[in-house]
């Protein structure tokens, strides 16, 4: 349990340094490149994710999607 | 080849309905998609998913969201290891199961970077029915460099138990979940998202069709319904990086999820992915996944005594155990935007694509299975 | 458990106070920072002084933008209608061939400027893509739109017919 809460404690602080050097809208071309996966093929990943949480026993995982192009709205 | 009749006309409509369906609804920044999965494994237990998104503005900041998804699960004959459920008394047959599931949300944008939804979702099929509503607020910070989401959901589920008679006796399962994701953008190349999710769940948690076997103190063997708990607290926290290199037209995406629960299962999760282009619109996915759990604090290979024919926790769930699994995968990718040529009706192609995936996957409890996947996705 | 929350609690404190990013609205009512860059199909150079006593929107662009994608084609409609208008897209993709490419599969004939190293992307505090600009016709920027939805358009041409009523 202290593990844990020092990866979060660890992870805030990235965050927050990493938020210091802001990489700026127009610098993002690269970020939207469908190697990177942002799009997030959801349904791929979800019919991936059912296969394994029905023959293992942990759920969530990083299905995190943000950041990315920076274009607004 | 005669199962896959039905769910490929289901895959075909789906996808007239979109071509029809597009040029009336798509106003500058509406959003449609179809995809549609086949999926097979060693045991020849095969699903078919189609499913169709619409995503339709209705005023300056709303957006209107409707997501329907279709699936044909099909379990052969003979007992294998396999998530679907089925009643025991079909085991000589195959068993085909089919499930829908609608989404049907709202999409509401506040000021330039807050975004909040609420969505209600409702998944049906013989034996199982769930009810969920979800709700999300996502924000920006930092230049758009950081967005950070919180979702909560509410599921009530039906466990249903299909009897001799072809009548379904419900049990309640409930569940709450509440997750936080975080995505930063490290680089003009590199992405990190962070990710915990906390569900707790509290009703019937076990599965109806499951017996467990029991030595009894004199010898003999009985055969009892699985007993699990009716209350579960499950924890995942999950980091992943995405990596972009440029210089060999690649990209690099590796993750690490933690979980642990209050029935003391414990697992880690690492995942490797290495992407890359070849020939402009093709891209070739390696993956490789390793993941390692311990078992329920109430598992036993075996459980002797009286205890377990009455009122003791038991379980006959492999996901209940220690084990291993190790997981190897490649992708081929399609990407049709490089049909789109110099037609600027042919747009929409930039948002599609085909793939295809092998993967092999194999556990420390002698399960193996080679699993091909193949989709087509579309959207405008 | 609290100090996780706790820790928790001091991310989200100073992500809550950290702005959004102000961007170019700040340019609002000065001179446009002057730029020479060349066309996206490499032949012209242009400079914003050539371009002086006319009204001009110019747009921050880029192949791998949706929404930047979707103001293009009605932005380049604009100048059949309005006369004295002048559209100028600068692009910032990295590559000047996704760009040409897009706008030859579109058939958008505007003044594409090529954006190579970014200077001019940041000279004008681009903060979110697309990034229009409406300059008058003395060289003042007059207003500034970060993101593009369907309904801005209405806004943005309302802005055009004052700033052609102008006197140069």
């Amino acid at each position: 349990m202290t593990n844990l809460r020092t990866a979060v404690a660890l992870a805030a602080a990235a965050i927050l340094l990493a938020g210091c050097s802001a990489v700026k809208a127009y610098e993002r071309g690269k970020l939207a490149d469908p190697l990177l996966e942002r799009q997030n093929e959801f349904e791929k990943q979800s019919l991936e994710q059912k296969f394994f949480s029905s023959r293992e026993g942990s759920i969530g995982g990083a299905a995190g999607i943000g950041g990315g192009c920076g274009c607004a709205k | 080849m005669t199962r896959l009749r039905r769910p490929l006309a289901l895959a075909l409509i789906t996808a007239l309905l979109t071509g029809t369906a597009a040029p009336v609804m798509a106003a500058d920044g509406d959003k449609m998609g179809f995809t549609t999965y086949y999926f097979t494994d060693s045991g020849e237990n095969t699903v078919i998913t189609t499913a169709f998104n619409l995503a339709k503005k209705v005023m300056r900041q709303t957006v209107l969201l409707l997501d329907i998804e279709l699936d044909n699960v099909t379990v052969p004959p003979v007992t294998a290891v396999t998530g679907a459920t089925r009643p025991q008394r079909r085991k000589g047959e195959p068993f085909e199961k089919s499930r829908g599931q609608v989404i049907v949300g709202v999409e509401q944008g506040f000021g330039a970077t807050t975004t909040t939804a609420l969505s209600g979702y409702r998944s049906q099929e013989v034996d199982y029915v769930s009810t969920s509503v979800i709700g999300t607020v996502s924000d920006e910070f930092f230049d758009r460099n950081l967005t950070l989401t919180a979702r909560a959901q509410g599921n009530w589920d039906q466990v249903g138990e299909i009897q001799e008679n072809g009548e379904v006796f419900n049990r309640p399962k409930n569940a709450f979940t509440g997750a936080l994701t975080a995505s930063q953008i490290l680089s003009p190349t590199t992405v990190l998202d962070l990710q915990y999710d906390l569900v707790t769940l509290s009703g019937f948690l076990s599965d109806p069709y499951r017996k467990v076997a029991v030595v009894n103190d004199d010898g003999s063997r009985s055969v009892v319904d699985e007993k699990h708990p009716d209350r579960r607290v499950r924890h995942a926290a999950s980091a992943r990086v995405s990596q972009l290199i440029p210089g060999i037209e690649a990209a690099l995406i590796g993750s690490y999820r933690y979980y642990f629960d209050s029935w003391e299962v414990r697992s880690s999760t690492i995942e490797m992915r290495l992407n890359k282009s070849i020939l402009s619109n093709i891209i070739l996915g390696v993956d490789y996944r390793w993941y390692s759990q311990s078992g329920a604090s109430f598992y036993q290979d075996r459980y002797v005594g009286a205890q377990y024919t009455a009122d003791a926790l038991r379980t006959a769930d492999y996901k209940l155990k220690p084990f291993d699994s190790n997981n190897f995968g490649f992708t081929l990718g399609y990407l049709f935007r490089g049909l789109a040529g110099g037609n600027p009706d042919l747009e929409f192609l930039q948002g599609a694509s085909f793939e295809i995936t092998y993967f092999r996957y194999f556990n420390t409890l002698d399960f193996s299975a080679d699993i091909i996947q193949g989709g087509l996705k579309f959207s405008i | 458990m609290r100090t996780l929350l706790r820790v928790l609690a001091l991310a989200a404190a100073v992500a809550a106070g950290a702005p959004a990013g102000a961007g170019d609205r700040t340019l609002v009512g000065r001179s446009a920072p002057p730029f020479s860059l060349s066309t996206v199909d490499g032949g012209k150079t242009l400079s914003l002084a050539d371009l002086k006593g006319q009204v001009v929107a110019l747009d921050f662009w880029a192949s791998w933008c949706a929404p930047c994608k979707r103001l293009l084609p009605h932005l380049a409609g604009l100048p059949a209608s309005y006369r004295g208008l002048q559209v100028v897209g600068v692009s910032v993709d990295d590559d000047r061939n996704d760009a040409a490419e897009f706008l030859r599969r579109n058939r958008i004939r505007i003044i594409a400027l090529h954006d190579a190293d970014k200077q001019v992307a940041e000279r004008y505090d681009v903060s979110g893509m697309p990034s229009m600009l409406l300059i008058d016709r003395k060289g003042t920027v007059r207003s500034v739109h970060a993101g593009y939805t369907a309904d801005d358009m209405e806004e943005i041409e309302a802005q055009i017919q004052a700033l052609l009523r102008e006197q140069s």
